[in-house]
């Protein structure tokens, strides 16, 4: 490379660095570093990959023994005990057509219809699918991963949860009124959490949902799943007769019994 | 989540599980990925022993890190595919695969406007690729081709055809781009469509 390149050089190398056709490695360089500033530049190099790898359709059956030695190669890593309930992805058939008839939806229901709009932006701009009673030392590997990750199915499932007869919904506040999540519980005793405002807790720390079962005080408040330090939507299970949801701070991995303040409380209605 | 919820579990759900550390999550999408991604690295690197090994490290990447699946920025296939050949190009650029790659390029006896159709001609799942490909200038087909499946570098391909550089960089540009909004017009790529295979 003879000279500085200008942005509009690394545009018109946006294509051939998609296709790993840049082997002078100040070009290359250039390149990554514009993408790690343009979001659209990287969009683009997104874009070109995917239509590229679409190129590849010619297959080739593996040999047996290469799984074998990928397998031989994953020693190390922590058995799999994790008691996680398992990642749902329920198929909900005709969500888009209620979504464009919300006349359709009973009065009573329509700011249900919002919270499910809330949480279909909160899903596009990526889905966290953290849930359990335990968390082990893999807690910061999979809070990277699920804070990640987008899932149609969770979408699907929690618009469908919704609009279900018999879902009862609440806002979850601060002692001051400050709105920092919502929940919706079904009436089989399906639920989804969608986090608004908590801010991202150091390592070592993580938030925990609680599940009330009465507002008289001394009823009980049960564990529903430890979220994570950064959690954005979140599925669950818990008791039917849940009557609302509390969210405490705790240190990793979760407690078994409340032990904080809460931070958020939420009645259903 | 038991093997058939893996089954029937999204490729961003079982990256998820990967990193739960669950082997099975892994096998699933080797299961899913794993013919592909051999495939494209047997076609670059022209050699069965080292496609296998770009296919074995870019799993095992996926085992160490998956958190470097972006999905809001592609599908898992995309993302491996990617990763397969760009591990394939590193390969056949370096000195020990230089010879490999000399004789598989000697025995090529496709010209280079026809290869890349052809490749994609056989499954009907590719259809639509190749109507995407019949919106190519021969220019761009061709520069697309000796970049992805020969593994040059953006100069070589210049002096293969004999075009300047310039022209090659925004034949391969504009190439992918119409094939991307082709395929995006059919659900093939992009956030709603991406295609996975099962």
């Amino acid at each position: 490379m003879d000279r500085a390149l200008i942005p509009a050089d690394i545009d018109a190398l946006l294509g051939v660095y998609a296709l790993d056709a840049i082997d002078d490695v100040a070009e290359r360089s250039a390149v990554e570093a514009w993408l790690a500033r343009s979001p659209a530049a990287r969009r683009e190099v997104d874009e070109l990959r995917e239509a590229a790898s679409m190129l590849a359709q010619t297959t080739f059956d593996p040999p047996a023994a290469l799984w074998a030695r990928i397998e031989e190669g994953l020693g190390g890593a922590p058995a799999p005990d994790l008691a996680v309930p398992p990642l749902r992805t329920p198929t909900v058939v005709g969500h888009r057509a209620r979504r464009a008839a919300p006349g359709r939806v009973p009065r009573r229901r329509s700011w249900l219809v919002g919270i499910a709009a809330a949480l279909a932006l909160l899903v596009a701009a990526g889905v966290g699918v953290v849930l359990g009673r335990e968390v082990s030392d893999q807690e910061a590997r999979i809070d990277r991963l699920a804070a990640g990750v987008e899932d149609d199915g969770m979408e699907e499932a929690a618009f469908a949860a919704a609009v279900q007869p018999g879902a009862r919904a609440a806002e979850m506040e601060s002692s001051s009124g400050a709105v920092g999540a919502k929940v919706v519980a079904t009436a089989d005793g399906h639920g989804y959490l969608m986090v608004d405002h908590l801010p991202r807790l150091p390592a070592g720390r993580t938030y925990q949902l609680w599940a009330l079962m009465g507002e008289e005080p001394g009823s009980a408040v049960v564990s529903v799943g430890v979220l994570g330090r950064a959690p954005a939507v979140v599925a669950f299970t818990t008791d039917p007769e849940v009557m609302g949801f509390a969210i405490t701070e705790e240190a990793a991995p979760g407690a078994t019994t409340r032990s904080q303040p809460m931070m958020l409380e939420g009645w259903l209605a | 989540m038991d093997r058939d919820d893996l089954r029937s579990a999204s490729d961003a759900n079982l990256v998820v599980a990967v990193g739960r550390f669950r082997a099975e999550a892994l096998e699933e999408v080797y299961r899913r990925h794993a013919a592909v991604a051999l495939g494209l690295a047997r076609r670059i690197v022209g050699d069965h022993a080292l496609a296998e090994e770009v296919v074995q490290e870019v799993f095992l990447r996926l085992w160490n890190d998956p958190e470097r699946f972006d999905p809001a920025r592609g599908a898992l296939r995309s993302f491996l595919l990617s990763q397969v050949h760009s591990r394939s190009v590193d390969l056949v650029r370096s000195e020990s695969a230089r010879r490999s790659r000399e004789e598989r390029d000697a025995q090529r006896s496709v010209p280079v406007d026809d290869g890349l159709e052809r490749e994609v001609w056989a499954l009907v799942l590719t259809e639509h690729v190749r109507d995407a490909l019949t919106l190519l200038s021969a220019g761009e087909r061709s520069a697309i081709e000796l970049a992805y499946f020969g593994g040059h570098s953006y100069r070589e391909v210049a002096a293969a055809l004999g075009e300047p550089e310039g022209t090659v960089k925004s034949r391969i540009r504009s190439g992918l781009a119409r094939m991307r909004d082709a395929l995006a017009d059919v659900g093939l790529v992009g956030a709603e469509g991406s295609w996975t295979e099962r």
